[in-house]
């Protein structure tokens, strides 16, 4: 027999079996529970990839379906644009096709959903939109199928054509009334013709350019106009051309652009919910390498008789790193296949999501596939070190038990500690808060790191008492510190994610809530959804001033605006300002005092908007507003939770530069006394029937925006009570392998005549303790996360700031629960250690 | 052939304490020796040793014309998993694997072909009296049973040199004898050297030979 082998170990089945197989099945509890955490956490991460691309890819196709194969777009930066640049355009040399377009968006009465309405020149159109006229053909012959309508036209500006996504979505037909409400209006068209096939990639109603601007509103209006170039144009002389007749409140962009601005909007919800999502993985990782680490410890022996018997510390070390490995493996491919069910089911249950498709790409779910392998194999690589250090010849002697080895690495948890510091006073990269989460994962793996001393520090003060079971329990804590060690750095990573989580959510939700205390000081309120084409006019607004319980009233506006030199939207909200006491309705951060300059009218800007600007108080900020240049000065920078970035102004000013008299939120103060249900049927009254529009009591306002909250925070939620549940799963894990491990010792004091009872009572008070630890050690790092988390992460994210709000009930409550779980969990794991077989373990040689 | 020419091993805990003095050794295939000696005079270290697992601070041991002084931790782990075998006193069987299994790990370890492991663990089997436990688990045999299979994993494959660290300190005296008696036995009949480490003077008794380890070095009895 040769001296070197001929062991390319692991590819030998026996082997294989002997050292990585067998005790995978002989823990197969254990072994599940470290399958299902890698799962969780790869199909948490995988589904949320798939949403997220389906979500994007589906936003793209939208946006650029909608200008269909237009090269360039010129867009209103505000509220739209006299229809005389049309001609002007359309002349310009180079130019092959302009396309005038009128964009609105409008509630449907009698639904939940909002329709897009575009009205089109369809000659135009249809050579920018290969589908139009294939389609328009088509669904003419339907029409004449279905009873010969052909009274209907597509040129008849009571008629409307929808796409066949929209027909679904509102369940209409040809022949059908469709109703859209605009202002207050409910105005009706017949649907005459559905368009087959995948137009617009988005629910759309399609009217003749004429009909739309007639019937909403928009005489001589129009929203954009969509060009192709001519074969071999001078793009730049063309550019230049268009851009010599644009008013300054209109933009020439291209639909890439504008598909990449819709994504930018959602990315920074994007990248921290897929951060959140490694999160879960992360605490996968740490169960892997707690659950390899006790069975280490367990296996101490085994590993020594095999060095013994001739395998080498590198086989021992891949033995583990392959245990690892293979639990990843298995753990990857059954989070990847839960991922794409969990993906499907998110999309068709997510409220206003239009993708359905889920877009499995094959190097993608390798990717995930092998990160979960990646971490399993991490979380291994500390124990199989472990694995490959264990002293043979003692670890063999009769009676050897495993050394406390919890040295620990006070330095390097310092070094990365004092790493985190720096980071966390450093500006986004690419707009993200990455070193943010570079600094979280720093202090976690630094508090990890630090856990050993403050064990057995920790351990080291609990006082003496004469209880046996108290003695033999805090006894077997100071001396197996390494295995306590591992078990509290367990609970400290779950519990520290869950008490960052719970205090951020809490802090956001608190200052959303105070928030919405001072910006709702009304008595009741009358809201339309400012995306839409409904709202209030003048006169309206007048009737119901005119209710003679009403004391005094509140118009608001909010449009969105384009900045120069910005693509992405800003939302300019017109309510009445205190200009004396500006924070009696704006959450304020920064306040400014002096004059004016002249020509400037005052601003408020919320932080997002002026972190996005670089702007500060007395700032100015250039804008365009009914065709015309207006400069804002700004006099303060209030707290807000809009996703995109805002300013206000007074509404009255708003009102005089703009002529604008739609309002999208009326505020009403009642005289003392006055019944507010009353009122509400008054307004109701003033408004006219057949309206869609919100009349609400703050406080129901403020519940619906929180539920609105909740329901966006909801996968977070969702990431939590997982991280939760893997934080669980290791407990029993560690409790589980400890009382196997110790079952020669239980059976020594059942010997020495210890009850059932007291064994048990001693597995309790050590899981006790051992819980104790978790939570204070998880609630320190719990709190700092959270700092980190709303001082940097999410300013840096969202540009949002809130105050610190504490979750007391339910820091309180996991104070309490999980060292009791803890217990619980220690004394379930080991009613093994009560029965009888435990007695024999004395003699067993494991 | 087993040659341990002046070992020495201090160990440098508290305070320094030399174990092992100058030990010289000379055996050859089919010798069986006791090592007998006061507690903590060196003889588990000495054994240590030899296997591999530990090194001297000076000195020689030779097998079969092999230097492990010379040799690093992986060679010495490839060169016991092929020519050394150990048996403990407290057996180390793994718990989840058959009597069959444990007995032919050494084998699987050194890539022998399954089939002729197998005819290998059933001969080996049938020697110690065990050819119908090979599908049992240790927890299913009793304490004599369970070093009666490590006797047959120690031997399996055939290894120049067996290590007996106390093989029957936890055996009754009735199966101490018969599983010494096999120990000798297996290795007279494959030609290997036997070291066996005791403190018992009957447990000794049974072997060719029987030295004495004291700070001196080894010595005849």
């Amino acid at each position: 027999m040769s001296v070197a082998g001929p062991l390319s170990t692991f590819g030998n089945w026996r082997v294989f079996q002997a050292i990585v197989w067998q005790p995978l099945r002989a823990q197969a509890g254990r072994t599940f529970l470290a399958i299902i955490a890698i799962t969780l956490g790869v199909a948490l991460g995988y589904s949320i990839h798939l949403m997220n691309r389906a979500a994007t890819t589906e936003m793209t196709h939208a946006t650029r379906s909608l200008f269909g194969q237009a090269d360039w777009v010129i867009q209103s930066t505000s509220q739209g644009f006299d229809e005389s640049l049309f001609p002007a355009i359309a002349r310009i040399p180079g130019i092959a096709v302009a396309s005038p377009v009128v964009e609105v968006r409008v509630r449907v009465l009698g639904h939940t959903h909002s329709l897009l309405i575009l009205g089109m020149d369809p000659m135009r159109a249809g050579q920018l939109q290969p589908a139009l006229p294939q389609s328009s053909s088509q669904n003419t012959e339907a029409e004449n199928e279905q009873g010969g309508r052909s009274s209907l036209s597509f040129f008849n500006s009571k008629n409307v054509l929808l796409n066949d996504s929209a027909a679904k979505t509102l369940g209409l037909k040809v022949g059908d009334t469709l109703t859209v409400q605009l202002g207050i209006q409910p105005v009706a068209f017949a649907v005459a013709g559905i368009l087959p096939g995948d137009v617009y990639g988005q629910d759309v109603g399609l009217l003749d350019i004429a009909a739309a601007q007639w019937r909403l509103e928009k005489l001589g209006k129009l929203t954009r106009i969509d060009i192709r170039l001519a074969p071999g144009a001078d793009t730049a002389a063309v550019s230049k051309a268009i851009r010599r007749l644009l008013p300054v409140d209109v933009k020439l962009t291209t639909p890439t652009d504008e598909a990449q601005q819709s994504l930018q909007l959602s990315r920074a919800f994007r990248v921290n919910i897929t951060a959140l999502a490694l999160v879960a993985l992360f605490t996968g990782a740490f169960l892997v390498y707690s659950t390899q680490s006790l069975a280490i410890i367990r296996r101490r022996r085994e590993f020594a008789l095999l060095h013994a018997l001739g395998v080498t510390a590198r086989e021992q070390r891949g033995s583990v790193i392959l245990t690892g490995g293979l639990l990843g493996a298995i753990g990857a491919m059954a989070g990847v296949a839960l991922g794409i069910v969990l993906a499907r089911v998110g999309l068709q249950t997510m409220p206003d999501s239009t993708a359905t498709q889920v877009q499995v790409i094959p190097w993608e779910l390798c990717g995930f596939a092998l990160l979960g392998m990646a971490v399993a194999i991490a979380g291994s690589i500390a124990p199989a070190m472990a694995a490959a250090r264990i002293p043979t010849s003692q670890a063999l002697k009769a009676g050897n038990v495993e050394q406390a080895n919890n040295r620990g690495h006070a330095y390097y948890a310092l070094l990365l500690w004092a790493l985190a510091i720096p980071l966390l006073f450093s500006p986004p990269l690419f707009n993200l808060p990455l070193l943010g989460y570079t600094a979280i994962a720093f202090i976690l793996f630094g508090s990890v790191l630090l856990i050993p001393a403050f064990t057995r520090f920790s351990l080291s003060l609990l006082p003496n008492r004469s209880s046996v079971t108290y003695q033999t329990a805090v006894a077997q804590l100071r001396g197996v510190a390494h295995t306590a060690t591992t078990s509290v750095a367990t609970m400290l990573v779950s519990v520290s994610l869950m008490v960052a989580m719970s205090i951020m959510g809490a802090s956001l939700r608190g200052s959303v809530a105070e928030l919405l205390e001072r910006t709702y000081p009304a008595d009741i309120y009358v809201q339309t959804d400012a995306q839409l084409a409904s709202y209030l006019n003048t006169n309206t607004v007048k009737a119901i001033e005119s209710i003679p319980d009403i004391e005094r009233t509140a118009p608001g506006r909010s449009i969105s605006l384009l900045l120069d030199n910005n693509p992405l939207p800003v939302m300019l909200l017109a309510r009445p300002t205190d200009l004396d006491n500006p924070g009696a309705t704006l959450e304020l951060e920064k306040e400014g005092e002096g004059l004016i300059p002249g020509g400037a009218v005052p601003i408020w800007i919320s932080v997002s908007l002026a972190n996005r600007e670089q702007l500060t108080l007395q700032s100015e900020l250039h804008f365009h507003l009914a065709g015309q240049d207006i400069v804002g000065s700004v006099r303060g920078i209030y707290r807000a939770y809009l996703p995109v970035p805002s300013f206000q102004m007074d509404y009255q000013q708003y009102a005089q530069l703009t002529r604008d008299d739609q309002v999208n939120s009326l505020g009403i103060w009642l005289k003392p006394n006055t019944s507010a249900e009353t009122v509400i049927s008054l307004v109701r009254e003033r408004i006219g029937k057949g309206s869609e529009i919100d009349i609400t009591l703050p406080g129901e306002s403020r519940e619906k925006i929180l539920k609105g909250f909740d329901s966006a925070f909801g996968i977070v939620y969702l990431l939590l009570a997982v991280s939760v549940l893997i934080g669980l799963f290791g407990i029993g894990v560690n409790a589980s392998a400890q009382v196997l491990a110790r079952r020669a010792e239980f059976g020594m004091l059942r010997h020495l005549g210890f009850t059932r009872g007291q064994i048990g009572r001693v597995l309790s008070i050590e899981g006790l303790c051992l819980g104790t630890l978790g939570v204070l050690s998880g609630l320190l790092v719990g709190c700092v996360i959270s700092a980190v988390m709303i001082l940097v992460v999410t300013p840096q994210s969202f540009h949002w700031t809130m105050d610190l709000h504490i979750p007391w009930t339910i820091l309180i409550s996991l104070a309490l629960l999980v060292p009791a779980a803890s217990a619980l969990t220690a004394l379930w794991s080991g009613r093994s250690a009560m029965n009888d077989d435990v007695v024999r373990a004395v003699k067993e040689d494991w | 052939m087993l040659i341990l020419h002046n070992l020495s091993k201090t160990y440098a805990a508290v305070a320094t304490r030399c174990v092992l003095n100058n030990v010289s050794l000379s055996l050859a295939p089919g010798d069986c020796v006791a090592i007998m000696g006061d507690s903590g005079v060196g003889k588990s270290t000495l054994l240590n040793i030899i296997a591999g697992l530990d090194t001297p601070d000076a000195g020689d041991i030779s097998i079969e014309n092999h230097s492990l002084t010379k040799m690093d931790e992986q060679a010495r782990t490839l060169f016991r998993r092929a020519r050394i075998g150990f048996v403990f006193q407290a057996f180390h069987l793994l718990p989840h694997m058959t009597v069959a299994g444990n007995v032919g790990l050494p084998l699987a370890l050194n890539g022998v072909a399954e089939d002729l492991s197998q005819q290998r663990v059933s001969s080996l089997l049938a020697a110690v009296g065990l050819a119908d436990r090979a599908h049992s688990f240790p927890r299913e045999l009793s304490g004599g049973e369970m070093q009666r299979v490590a006797v047959a994993r120690a031997l399996v494959h055939s290894p120049a040199l067996v290590l007996a660290d106390e093989p029957t300190g936890n055996l009754d005296e009735e199966s101490a004898l018969q599983v010494l008696s096999l120990l000798c036995e297996q290795v007279k009949q494959s030609n290997a050297i036997l070291i066996l480490v005791t403190h018992s003077l009957t447990a000794a008794h049974a072997m060719d030979k029987i030295l004495q380890l004291t700070s001196r070095g080894l010595t005849s009895l």
